[in-house]
């Protein structure tokens, strides 16, 4: 007690001093444990779980208009943006197309914004009309022998699936469509005959696609 | 559900501006070629010689449309004859003006004869330009054509020929006025 008393004596040991002190002392006393086990960790504690590493290459399949069928290589550098590029098949030619794709939750279902360019090589359209049994008028079939086209396509859409591994979509907007029909028609206007030599053009139409991407990598 | 005005109004600028809401389609060339468009030259003319024709467009699409706008501008002129020995190998300078629509419209033709004067020319082409004449052609779907051809050696005897004409198109299409 006597001891005690020289303490209380001293002259930083005020009340307050004193609860400072206490409240360390406690707060020592409660944290050796913690450190004594952090020196000697557990196996299981040795190495937490990672979180899984986003994939970042996947395949990509789609159908629509008016890119046909498309194969696509998809790169995916951070959960929101995806970027794809590959070959095209229209029903009439082999194109390239390539896009992005905005995606703004990391999430079962979510929207998506889509940018996409592409280019089609000149194909006949005329063989493809033919399967359907239908057929153009006579004076136009000589330009459709050859046509290719390029657009560019902004589109809305909705993605569902376990954005790891596995989403499909459905998306619409409207694209921009630059034809090119590069053959020869001619017709007769009354006495005259009237000769088209090729036809370049642009227009907006509604665009939609469905399909899939299942990331591998 | 009532649909504001505004909106429909902001919608419908939104996809005017981003050309949406038009189509337009050219192509390089267009050429109409008509036979006989000069049925009978009398002998006997002094200096030059003018004749009329009409390119009968009839055939074609019906542009008279007030979403139809365009640019049809000439390119050149062809006029071919089998009638005369040296064909048209006496020409020296050929003039075209498109009839009708609000006013004529004078074409600038540069035909560079041949050094020759006898030389035999079945058919001439003469580059020419000038102004928009889509409208001249819009309401009639025809183009009347007076073409003048001069020289100091006018054919003596009477002769027809065929003309034919070639233009550069573009078909601009407002789907909002069709």
């Amino acid at each position: 007690m006597n001891l005690v008393r020289a303490i209380l004596r001293r002259p930083w040991a005020d009340p307050l001093s004193i609860r400072v002190a206490l409240c360390a002392v406690l707060v020592a006393v409660a944290g050796l444990p913690a450190a004594a086990a952090a020196e000697t960790p557990s196996p299981a504690e040795a190495a937490p779980a990672a979180p899984e590493r986003l994939k970042l290459l996947g395949v990509e399949l789609d159908v629509g208009f008016p890119d046909g069928a498309a194969l696509s290589v998809v790169y995916r550098p951070w959960y929101f943006l995806r970027l794809n590029a590959g070959p095209a098949y229209d029903l009439a030619a082999f194109g390239v197309q390539g896009g992005a794709t905005l995606i703004p939750f990391h999430f079962p279902i979510t929207p998506t914004l889509t940018g996409e360019a592409a280019y089609f090589a000149g194909g006949n359209v005329n063989k493809q009309l033919a399967r359907w049994n239908v057929s153009a008028p006579s004076a136009v079939q000589p330009l459709l022998n050859d046509v290719g086209y390029s657009y560019l396509s902004s589109q809305l859409g909705l993605e569902f699936g376990g954005p790891e591994v596995f989403v499909f979509y459905i998306r619409f907007g409207l694209a921009w469509i630059f034809p090119n029909a590069s053959g020869t028609a001619t017709t007769t206007s009354g006495t005259a005959t009237v000769t088209v030599n090729g036809i370049q053009g642009r227009f907006a139409a509604p665009t939609g696609n469905v399909g899939f991407v299942v990331y591998i990598w | 559900m009532k649909i504001s005005p505004t909106l429909t109004l902001g919608l419908l600028g939104l996809l005017a501006a981003t050309g949406c809401l038009n189509a337009d389609f050219k192509t390089a060339q267009i050429c109409a070629t008509m036979p006989d468009q000069i049925p009978g030259v009398p002998a006997g003319l002094t200096d030059s010689v003018s004749f009329t024709t009409n390119l009968d467009l009839s055939g074609l699409p019906n542009l008279n449309h007030s979403g139809l706008s365009g640019t049809l501008l000439m390119q050149q002129l062809q006029l071919s004859t089998s009638d005369l020995p040296q064909g048209l190998g006496w020409v020296q300078a050929v003039d075209a003006t498109v009839l009708g629509g609000n006013e004529d419209l004078a074409l600038t033709c540069t035909y560079t004869a041949p050094a020759d004067p006898l030389a035999s020319l079945d058919s001439i082409v003469v580059p020419c330009s000038g102004p928009n004449i889509f409208q001249s052609i819009q309401t009639s779907n025809q183009l009347s054509l007076k073409i003048t051809l001069t020289s100091t050696s006018l054919p003596t005897s009477g002769w027809t020929a065929d003309v034919g004409a070639c233009f550069s198109a573009e078909i601009m299409v407002d789907y909002t006025k069709l």
